[in-house]
C-alpha cells in the first residue's frame, strides 16, 4: 500500500503543478463617483489660468538620430523624457530635461533585446519596459539605457506595461469585429512571464478603440476597459474600481455596439446620439484628469482630489504661432504634458504675428472651431488662451521651424 | 514489486491520456481549419476583385500637368520632370495609411532595385514635413527618390488610405495600375518581374541613378 501511494502521490503532485490561472479579483469598496452635468452642452469651459500657473517649453533636439516621426507616448521621470515613436520612426527616444537628445533604447532586429517595433513603454521600479508585441515579450532596461532582460509572455497585446511588483500587464483589446479565440482582454504575467490571472471577460460585442490602455503616475498603473466609465487601478491580483464617471442618462447602454457592421458606423451613431463616453484618464498627485466625448466634442475635466471640484476646460488656443496647450499627453507628479508638432508652423506664421493679443486670439479660435467643423465635421470648441508667455518664451517658440522636432509643454497644475 | 510496477505504469498511462486529452481540446478542429482555408480564399477572391476594379478605374488617366511635388529637401519640382526621361514605378503612400503595407512592399521593391533601375522607382508620400519624410526614409531604408504630394487626384485615393502602385509615363498617363496585399507577396513579385521584362529590360540605362535627390545620412 505504501508502494502505491508514491505513484499516486507523484501523480497528484503532476496535475496540482499545472499552471493556475484565475480571474483577477474586482474590488468595488473605494469607488468614487463623479458626476457629470446633465445639460453637458450648458457646461462652462473655465479658463486656462484656473487650471494652470505655469508652463515650460522643452524645444526636443533635432538631429538625425534624434528625429521623431509622431510621438505615440511621453514619459517623463526625474530628469528625463522617453518618447516612443512607434510607427514612424519605431524607437524610445531619450531626451534629458532641456529637450538635449541622449539616446535611443534598444533596436530594430529579431534577437534578444531587439523589436520589430516598440508597441508600448512603462517604467516601474526605475526600469524602463518596452512591450514588442510582434514578438510577444517585454524588454527591460536600467535607467541608463542599459538592456537588462526581456520575458517572454505566449500573447499578443495591444497595450502591456510593468506593475509596480514587478509582474507584467497586457491589454487585449478585442474588438467584436476580430476573428480571435481569445475570451479575456486583461492578461497577467508573474516576473517569469508565466500567466497568472485574467481579467475583463469580453462579454459583448464592442469594438476596439485606443491604443494605449494602462496609465501610469508614481507607481499607480490605471485601466478602463471598452466603453465602460469605471477607471480600475490595477495591482498584480487585484482590479480596484476607483472612480466611476456616473453619466447619468447619458451613459451607453450595454452591447450597444452588437447592432453595428464595423467601427465607423458605431462611431458614427456614437457621435450622432445623446451619450457620452470615456476616452484617456490620468491621474497626478492630486488630480484626476479625464477626457470624455460628446457629439463629436472631446472636455476636458479635472477632478481634485482634495476638494472634490470638478473643472472643465478643453483645448485653448494660444496667442503664440496657434499652439494647443490645454491637450493632456501625459502626466508627471502634478504637471499636465502635452505636445505641439511643428510641421504646419510656416502656414500659422505667414497669416499671423506672433504674439496676437486676446481678441485676435478669439478670432482665431472662432475661425480654427469653424474649419474642424467644416472639415473634420468635429465640434473641437477652441478657446483663446489667456496665458501670457515670457517675451523669452515667445522668443523661443517663434524660433522653431516645421521641421523641428515636436516641442513639449509642461504645465503645473493650480489647487483648487 | 510487481504490483508497483503495475500502479507505475496505470499512473503513467493515466497521466498521458490526460495529456493527450488537454492537447486535443487545445488543438484547432478540422472545420476551424476549413474556416481558416475558406476565409483566405474569400480574402484572396476580394482582393482580386479589388484589384480588376481599380485597374480600371485608374488606368490611362492622365494627371495634371500643373502638379507639382515637394523633395526631401523641401524644394519643389513639376511632376512632369520627374518622367521627362521616361516612364516610372510609382509607389504612392499616405502616412495615415498601412505602415505594415507600405513597409512590406518597399521591401520587396528593393529587391527589383537593381533590375529595375534605382532611379525607375518614384515614392510619392503624404509625409507633409521634411523632418517626418527623413524619418519615413531612415526608418524603410529607401533608396529611391521621394517626394510630397498632398493629391495626384487618382479615384482610388478618395476610397483608401491602401498604398498603390502604379506605371506614370512621359505624357502624365498612368497604366499598369497594382494593388499590393501583404498576404500575397508572390503576386507583387510577378508584378515587378514582368515590368522589369516588358518595360526596363532593354532601356535598363535609362534608369539613371542621378535622378536619386536623397541626401540622408
Amino acid at each position: 500500500m505504501k508502494l502505491l501511494s508514491i505513484p499516486t502521490l507523484f501523480f497528484i503532485i503532476s496535475i496540482f503543478s499545472c499552471r493556475n490561472i484565475s480571474q483577477i479579483k474586482v474590488d468595488s469598496s473605494n469607488e468614487i463617483k463623479i458626476s457629470i452635468p446633465t445639460k453637458i452642452e450648458e457646461i462652462r469651459l473655465g479658463k486656462y489660468s484656473d487650471i494652470f500657473d505655469s508652463i515650460r517649453i522643452v524645444k526636443l533636439e533635432t538631429n538625425n538620430q534624434s528625429m521623431i516621426g509622431r510621438i505615440d507616448r511621453i514619459i517623463a521621470h526625474g530628469d528625463k523624457y522617453f518618447i516612443l515613436d512607434q510607427v514612424e520612426r519605431k524607437a524610445v527616444i531619450e531626451f534629458d530635461s532641456n529637450g538635449k537628445f541622449l539616446k535611443v533604447i534598444g533596436e530594430i532586429g529579431s534577437g534578444k533585446g531587439k523589436y520589430k517595433e516598440p508597441n508600448d513603454i512603462s517604467i516601474s521600479n526605475d526600469q524602463l519596459v518596452v512591450w514588442v508585441n510582434n514578438f510577444q515579450k517585454f524588454l527591460i532596461y536600467d535607467m541608463n539605457g542599459n538592456f537588462l532582460k526581456e520575458v517572454r509572455v505566449k500573447s499578443f497585446g495591444k497595450s502591456g506595461a510593468m506593475l509596480n511588483d514587478g509582474s507584467f500587464a497586457l491589454y487585449m483589446d478585442i474588438g467584436g469585429d476580430m476573428k480571435t479565440a481569445e475570451a479575456f482582454d486583461l492578461k497577467i504575467f508573474n516576473s517569469d512571464g508565466d500567466q497568472i490571472h485574467t481579467g475583463f471577460e469580453k462579454l459583448n460585442k464592442d469594438f476596439s478603440r485606443r491604443i494605449f490602455f494602462f496609465s501610469q503616475n508614481n507607481g499607480q498603473t490605471l485601466i478602463s476597459p471598452g466603453y465602460s466609465s469605471y477607471i480600475y487601478s490595477l495591482t498584480n491580483n487585484t482590479l480596484s474600481k476607483k472612480y466611476q464617471i456616473d453619466f447619468g442618462e447619458k451613459s451607453i447602454p450595454e452591447n450597444s455596439a452588437a447592432n453595428f457592421v464595423s467601427l465607423r458606423q458605431f462611431i458614427v451613431w456614437l457621435n450622432k446620439s445623446e451619450y457620452a463616453y470615456l476616452s484617456t484618464y490620468h491621474e497626478t498627485d492630486g488630480f484626476l484628469i479625464f477626457n470624455f466625448s460628446y457629439h463629436a466634442s472631446i472636455y476636458t475635466c479635472f477632478y481634485s482630489k482634495k476638494s472634490r471640484r470638478l473643472k472643465f476646460a478643453n483645448s485653448w488656443f494660444n496667442n503664440v504661432n496657434g499652439f494647443f496647450p490645454g491637450v493632456v499627453n501625459s502626466v508627471c507628479g502634478n504637471n499636465v504634458i502635452s505636445y505641439y508638432d511643428p510641421s504646419t508652423i510656416d502656414t500659422y506664421k505667414k497669416g499671423h504675428q506672433a504674439p496676437t493679443d486676446i481678441k485676435q486670439a478669439q478670432v482665431l479660435a472662432v475661425n480654427a472651431n469653424k474649419y474642424f467643423m467644416e472639415q473634420l465635421g468635429q465640434n473641437i470648441n477652441l478657446a483663446p488662451s489667456d496665458f501670457h508667455y515670457s517675451q523669452k518664451q515667445i522668443d523661443l517658440l517663434n524660433s522653431i521651424q516645421p521641421s523641428d522636432n515636436p516641442i513639449l509643454l509642461v504645465q503645473r497644475l493650480k489647487e483648487f | 514489486m510487481n504490483n508497483f510496477i503495475t500502479y507505475c505504469g496505470i499512473a503513467l498511462l493515466v497521466g498521458i491520456n490526460i495529456i493527450l486529452l488537454v492537447m486535443l481540446k487545445k488543438a484547432p478542429s478540422k472545420s476551424s481549419q476549413d474556416n481558416d482555408v475558406t476565409f483566405h480564399l474569400k480574402a484572396s477572391e476580394y482582393n482580386h476583385k479589388q484589384t480588376v476594379i481599380h485597374s480600371l478605374l485608374n488606368n490611362d488617366l492622365q494627371l495634371s500637368d500643373s502638379l507639382e511635388v515637394t523633395d526631401i529637401n523641401d524644394t519643389k519640382v513639376s511632376l512632369r520632370s520627374l518622367v521627362r526621361n521616361g516612364s516610372k514605378i510609382i509607389v504612392r503612400n499616405r502616412e495615415e495609411g498601412c505602415s505594415l503595407c507600405i513597409e512590406h512592399e518597399l521591401q520587396l521593391i528593393k529587391k527589383y532595385a537593381d533590375s529595375i533601375g534605382i532611379g525607375n522607382v518614384i515614392v510619392i508620400t503624404t509625409h507633409g514635413n521634411v523632418r517626418k519624410m527623413k524619418v519615413f526614409v531612415q526608418t524603410n531604408k529607401i533608396p529611391f527618390s521621394i517626394y510630397y504630394c498632398k493629391k495626384l487626384n487618382l479615384p482610388f485615393e478618395e476610397i483608401s488610405m491602401k498604398p498603390f502602385v502604379f506605371m506614370l509615363d512621359p505624357q502624365l498617363s498612368t497604366n499598369n495600375f497594382f494593388l499590393p496585399d501583404v498576404a500575397a507577396t508572390d503576386i507583387s513579385e510577378a508584378y515587378y518581374s514582368t515590368i522589369f521584362q516588358t518595360i526596363f529590360k532593354h532601356n535598363k540605362s535609362s534608369g539613371s541613378k542621378a535622378n536619386r535627390n536623397i541626401t540622408i545620412e
